[in-house]
């Protein structure tokens, strides 16, 4: 049994805002404070350190087919940050799109212990795991992708029942081992491969004469219908696209009150207002973010500097391949499920649109004033890579810092935006809740996000430093299931995660219309499709992590 | 898994891992150890799922020995080895981890026997990047399929019947087509065939041209590469035409020097095709997993072979400036591996059956996965890999168990 002596608890969860109170760590879980007679194996001084559950990155683009060819297309990242393997940990390299191994050991330096893949193509499932297997020190999750593969789409053209639609949800959750279920514009992936180039919340289908709202509809319906605690994660209609605020609000009544996450929604807060017709709609997406109980959102925050665009929304992405930067782009369309686009992409802060975007990011952190309602993420490594959430803190935190920034960006940026008279600043607090207890609240993770009696022991223990970038870079301590795996920002120990994943209960009848849509058109068959718990393991998880369904969203 | 000496059973639905179309529709017969494929298959899966009752000895230097001396002498070519290369004739993914764990622990390096032709489409993407598709969409949704350079029929024997047939498709593919230029055979089509003949070293000047017609440029020619100027004129009025076009070449087949700026030119005209219409890639892969081993060691080191660890780093080699090595571990547990070329340093082969015969210095026999092991294999497309399954126990280690032992050993010191 480990004792942590007298550490500044932020625990969201139970309310702990900045208490003294020591914790007790035992067979990897945080125990309630033993009896006298209990010994204590050691005892660990974190006077004066803040402590807070192990961070979970809810929206993070870590492992999968797309992340793999962002790594093929950008040899130059592997060649200017290659890593090392020393003291027990692989070799690797990669700073915009890391190599796995990588990848886990720069999550737990930043005290991070789960993070959420959010774009596994069920198809693609295996390989995702695989990645993620291979990505040490973080527990992983995924959301499967559904809303642009045709068996969906043929099911809603047929008018099938809203029963039917859920138990092909659920059973793609099982079969792909997800935890939580996506939609990349809703429609619009699938109409590409029919040469539409656009597609609007309300616009038809080519092929099938569903609308992107019909899709949201009964998805949301679906996942409400199974108890599937994670709501809908979506990435809406026209992403990037000047004037997109429209769609996004029609993405978020599509919903009809039903649970909804908008994700990376920054890329989807914009208007056409201003000579340069493009504007910042952060005030009209925060202002429905503040009003509608059944709306949540990630951000998405970009960050100035190189990154690349990994998405399964080929629509966008082809559209916006003139952007690429250096000049190199790759699309695939996806086995009737979806498809990928890989852009690399530099933000720059002397360009307006990157710097209003930059800013309309802030916006919206500062806008939206419930922080159990909005995550902290740069849609890794679309906005950023997942590497600058320190200096993300920062700018939240820190009002001077911000706007010492927002001077050096684009001036006409800076003046159109109202960023600057944005006061707010997060507290330790509030971030807690962004960064642990909401997402974990979110995916109905009860074991995880917080410090109480029967959580994992993932914990991480800060030096309560003024500047909050270089706090949050380098934890005085990571905890992950009791053991340390980092100390003052180093791993120490390389440990293997497990695999969250909820199994709603389902009609297996679905799989006779499944077995004949897999054997009349596919090109593998539904045997060899599902990954069992057994898989899972032999792709690299350490364990299925299961949760249950059922709860209150 | 089937096994069982006497027991006979009717297996569903087997992947196949002897081409990179991973059929996984085959319906085999397993009977006292030995497996028939009875639907399903082709003249390759036939010959290579059926394994023969003895399993090989393991050898040094051509003699039978036990297992233990086999990995024993391995051992210590691997201790008086600097920098071994490890190369992939058919690993699977369990495989090239096992691979890449060994390199990168003894600053050696990573590579797959047919690197520099796979080499040939890679350089495009780091390149340049390309739009690609995946098997079920050329099935349900092509109705122009260019053949550019390969005798499809030889490296995927049921591709046109799986993927280019008149089997059902979502959207009622109506008139498919294929046009088929150079060296190309289309054997097997039950769709109209169109050929432009020429050699595989001539395509880059019919993409060329293809590009000059795309940018509606004139060319002042009666012919490019032996082709006549109309039909060329022909096929690029068809590109433009399909409604979902592919494209499909093997890197195997652009054997001559710089293939890789006819595949570049082909990138080009199918990304300007994606203007007006939709056109996609298909790079046909070999038979030999050289996508599996390219995704694993991609997402591993970021590098996607022939990966370097000389320097404690991961580093990538290009054809032509390979990083030197003073032994060769051959990791072949596919038949589809042929006789690996000569090396002039000692040579570790774990292999199938037939590598016994190849002239190494230790061979150690090992289980084929989807025949006599688990394991994982990517299709040719990237997207879609699959579990193979254990139909037979012969009981012979995977390659991955054996890198495992060989690198326990030398974690030891001698």
């Amino acid at each position: 049994m480990i004792r942590l002596k007298g550490g500044c608890i932020y625990d969201p969860t139970h309310g702990k805002q900045g208490v003294l109170e020591d914790l007790y760590i035992d067979k990897g879980r945080i125990v309630p404070m033993p009896p006298a007679h209990v010994t204590v194996d050691e005892v660990i001084d974190v006077s004066g350190k803040v402590v807070m559950s192990g961070a979970i990155d809810i929206h993070t683009h870590i492992g999968g087919g797309k992340v793999n060819l962002a790594r093929t297309l950008l040899p130059e990242d592997y060649r200017e940050h290659a890593v090392r393997a020393e003291g027990g940990l692989r070799a690797g390299g990669g700073r915009m799109v890391p190599s796995s191994f990588v990848a886990g050991y720069r999550y737990a330096e930043m005290g991070y212990t789960a993070c959420f893949e959010p774009a596994i193509l069920p198809v693609n499932a295996r390989q995702a795991h695989m990645e993620m297997g291979d990505t040490p020190m973080v527990d992983k999750g995924g959301y499967a992708l559904l809303g642009n593969d045709d068996f969906l789409l043929r099911l809603l053209a047929s008018g099938a029942e809203p029963r039917l639609v859920s138990d092909y949800v659920a059973w793609t959750l099982q079969a792909t081992q997800c935890i939580g279920i996506k939609v990349v514009n809703p429609g619009g992936i699938s109409a590409f491969k029919f040469n539409a180039r656009q597609l609007d919340v309300d616009d038809p289908h080519p092929h099938y004469g569903v609308t992107p709202r019909r899709i949201l509809g009964a998805l949301t319906r679906a996942l409400h219908d199974l108890k599937v605690p994670f709501p809908l994660h979506v990435h809406a209609s026209n992403l990037g696209v000047p004037g997109n605020v429209a769609s996004t609000l029609a993405t978020m009544d599509a919903a009809e009150g039903l649970p909804i996450h908008l994700t990376h929604i920054q890329f989807h807060s914009y208007g056409t207002e201003g000579e340069r017709k493009f504007s910042s709609a952060a005030r009209q997406i925060a202002d429905a973010l503040n009003t509608r109980d059944n709306v949540f959102a990630d951000v998405g925050q970009i960050m100035f500097g190189q990154t690349v665009t990994a998405s399964a929304d080929t629509m966008a992405q082809f559209r916006n391949s003139g952007h690429a930067h250096p000049r190199k782009w790759l699309c695939m369309d996806i086995e009737c499920e979806a498809g990928c686009g890989i852009v690399p992409f530099r933000y720059r802060d002397a360009n307006f649109v990157n710097a209003l975007q930059w800013a309309i990011g802030l916006e919206l952190f500062l806008r939206v004033k419930d922080p159990w309602k909005i995550f902290l993420t740069t849609d890794h490594p679309n906005g950023a890579p997942f590497t600058s959430y320190p200096h993300l803190v920062r700018l939240l935190m820190d009002r001077e810092f911000r706007n010492q920034r927002l001077a050096g960006i684009h001036p006409d940026a800076a003046s159109h935006s109202e960023l600057a008279s944005l006061g707010r600043e997060y507290s330790l607090y509030e971030i807690a809740i962004m960064t642990r207890a909401g997402p974990a609240r979110s995916l109905g993770l009860k074991d995880r996000g917080h410090l109480g009696a029967g959580a994992a022991a993932d914990i991480t223990i800060y030096e309560d430093m003024a500047d909050r970038e270089r706090m949050f870079s380098s934890p005085e301590y990571v905890f992950k299931d009791g053991e340390i795996v980092a100390r003052r920002g180093k791993i120490v120990k390389s440990v293997p995660g497990g695999t969250h994943v909820v199994r709603p209960g389902f009609d297996r009848g679905i799989e006779r219309p499944l077995r004949e849509y897999f054997e009349r058109f596919l090109t593998m068959r539904l045997d060899n499709f599902p990954i069992s718990a057994d898989e899972l393991v032999e792709c690299g998880s350490r364990e299925q992590l299961v949760h249950p369904c059922g709860g209150s969203h | 898994m089937a096994n069982g000496a006497a027991q006979s059973a009717i297996v569903e639905n087997v992947p196949c891992p002897f081409c990179a179309l991973l059929c996984d529709d085959l319906r085999v017969a397993v009977h006292r150890g030995r497996i028939e494929v009875k639907e399903n298959g082709c003249g390759r899966s036939s010959r290579m799922f059926s394994v023969p009752d003895a399993t090989p000895s393991a050898a040094v230097s051509g003699k039978p020995a036990t297992l233990d001396a086999a990995l024993s002498h391995a051992i210590g070519i691997l201790r008086s080895a600097k920098h071994p290369r490890i190369i992939s004739a058919g690993a699977d993914v369990a495989g090239v981890r096992a691979m890449l764990s060994l390199a990168e622990r003894m600053q050696g390096s990573v590579d797959h026997v047919d690197r520099s032709k796979a080499f040939r489409n890679l350089r495009v993407v780091q390149d340049a990047g390309w739009i690609a598709t995946t098997l079920s969409e050329v099935r349900n949704r092509a109705d122009l399929l260019v053949l550019a350079g390969v005798d499809v029929a030889t490296h995927l024997p049921r591709f046109l019947e799986r993927c280019f047939g008149s089997g059902a498709s979502l959207f009622g593919a109506g008139a498919r087509e294929i046009w088929s230029l150079g060296e190309s055979s289309v054997s097997g089509a039950t769709v109209p065939v169109r050929h432009l003949a020429t050699g595989n070293a001539r395509l880059p000047e019919v993409f060329s041209a293809v590009n000059a017609l795309l940018a509606n440029r004139r060319l002042d020619a009666a012919a490019i590469a032996g082709v006549p100027l109309e039909a060329i004129e022909a096929l690029v009025a068809r590109m433009k035409a399909a409604r979902y076009g592919v494209l499909a070449w093997s890197a195997a087949g652009l054997d001559y020097p710089h293939a890789e700026l006819t595949v570049q030119s082909m990138a080009a005209a199918v990304r300007t095709l994606n203007k007006e219409t939709r056109f996609a890639m298909l790079p046909i892969a070999g038979p030999r997993a050289d996508v599996t081993a390219a995704q694993a060691t991609t997402w591993q080191t970021g590098i996607p072979l022939q990966v370097d660890f000389r320097n404690g780093v991961p580093e990538q080699r290009v054809p032509g400036a390979d990083a030197s090595f003073d032994a060769v571990i051959y990791v072949a547990p596919l038949a589809t591996a042929d006789v690996p070329p000569v090396f002039d340093v000692p040579l570790i082969v774990l292999g199938h059956d037939a590598a016994a015969s190849w002239k190494a210095d230790a061979y150690v026999p090992v289980a084929t996965p989807g025949v006599d092991a688990v394991g994982h294999y990517f299709r040719m497309d990237g997207v879609v890999s699959l579990r193979m399954r254990q139909l037979v126990d012969r009981g012979l280690l995977p390659a991955a168990a054996v890198l495992g032992r060989l690198g326990a050993a030398l974690e030891v010191p001698s």
